[in-house]
């Protein structure tokens, strides 16, 4: 339970600086890999909401870009092996595809600075949140 | 259990979705409302850090003023410190007194104050202030006195340049005058004039003021050399008597 009031803080933290590094999107894709199927499409859902509200283009854009792809990769997690090769390229597609299909529906540039910083943000906020939240900086399979 | 999370996936797709289906007015006034509740804690937060750096921004402003009054203050102490230094120092008794009364219209430059024979004042007696030159004891009360000044016609005292060594008489005129210099004589404007110690009544070196202008006269002898007073006199609230020299301890056979 507290586990959760950890996500919903970090996201709230995370929101005012979203514009420089997209450490939302890696919270998502976290709690995708290592949390509950329903709680990840939920807070995957409430991520969206939170950016398009913090972020105003169209209410309902970014929820339904993070639900949607949200729910290919809870699809996909049961084919992928545990381990930061594949957590790391995985993540890299996941984002990607989510700045693509954002990209594509408001018709914005791409912002390379902003996927730079989040790919080199990746890993230590990834250890971070393990750290916080099962005590141990990675989980193995 | 898979039913449920498809239904919740569908549910949550919907809601979604509905948004993007409305008008962009009703898109945009959803958007809002639902700001306000759910992007609370941000906004608080934001604005808490607002409040933070507008204060410390105010607080770094007050910091400067704070230090600038400091200077100021540290400034105007050092400065009383100064003046007194200097009375202090000097070889002579000083007496404070106040100036309880003037000629309004200055027409005589006299000052009446608030030291008299009671506290070992007698005519005479060479009166200064802070800036410099006053003038001296005119006539002596019992509690008050009255000092004739260098604005009064008729006052004059023996002064020395002090750029030049040049002496003269420093009187009133119609403006105050450094009279008596020859036109051979080399003297300059912002020169200081200061008094000779020739005569009895005053001591060496109290200064007087500062020339202002040397006109041309038609004087066969002398040059005309008018001198700003370093002190104004309609503005003083106290003054300084000196009421006699130190004694020094250097005298004396047994």
């Amino acid at each position: 339970m507290i586990r959760y009031l950890v996500y919903f803080i970090a996201l709230y933290l995370a929101l005012p600086f979203n514009a420089i590094t997209d450490i939302v999107a890696i919270i998502v894709f976290f709690i995708v890999t290592e949390e509950d199927e329903r709680f990840a499409l939920v807070f995957s859902f409430i991520a969206g909401l939170l950016i398009d509200l913090y972020y105003p283009v169209r209410l309902g854009i970014n929820t339904l870009i993070y639900l949607t792809v949200t729910q290919s990769l809870i699809y996909l997690k049961k084919y992928l092996i545990r381990n930061p090769l594949t957590t790391f390229a995985t993540f890299i597609v996941f984002y990607l595809i989510k700045t693509a299909l954002a990209n594509v529906i408001i018709s914005s540039p791409i912002n390379l600075a902003l996927i730079f910083c989040t790919v080199l943000t990746f890993f230590p906020m990834m250890l971070l949140l393990s750290k916080l939240t099962f005590g141990i900086w990675m989980r193995k399979q | 259990m898979r039913r449920q999370y498809i239904l919740l996936f569908i549910l949550l797709f919907v809601i979604s979705a509905i948004p993007l289906f409305l008008h962009e007015q009703a898109n945009l006034v959803l958007a809002r409302n639902l700001a306000s509740v759910v992007l609370f804690p941000v906004k608080m937060t934001t604005r808490f850090l607002e409040y933070l750096t507008i204060s410390n921004v105010r607080i770094e402003t007050l910091e400067i003023q704070v230090n600038q009054l400091k200077l100021e203050n540290a400034s105007l102490r050092d400065k009383l410190n100064l003046d007194t230094t200097r009375l202090e120092s000097t070889e002579h008794t000083l007496l404070k007194a106040s100036v309880v009364g003037r000629d309004p219209l200055n027409i005589n430059g006299y000052l009446y104050i608030d030291k008299g024979i009671e506290h070992a004042v007698s005519q005479n007696q060479p009166v200064i202030s802070i800036d410099g030159f006053v003038g001296r004891v005119k006539h002596a009360g019992p509690v008050s006195s009255i000092v004739e000044t260098i604005e009064n016609k008729g006052f004059a005292a023996s002064a020395i340049d002090v750029n030049t060594s040049i002496h003269g008489i420093i009187r009133r005129q119609t403006s105050l005058m450094f009279d008596y210099i020859r036109h051979t004589d080399s003297i300059n404007v912002g020169d200081s004039i200061l008094t000779s110690g020739m005569s009895e009544l005053f001591p060496k070196g109290i200064l007087i003021g500062t020339v202002q202008r040397i006109s041309e006269s038609d004087d066969l002898f002398f040059k005309q050399v008018h001198v700003a007073p370093a002190t104004q006199i309609n503005r003083l609230v106290s003054v300084y008597i000196i009421l006699g020299e130190h004694e020094t301890s250097t005298s004396g056979n047994p």
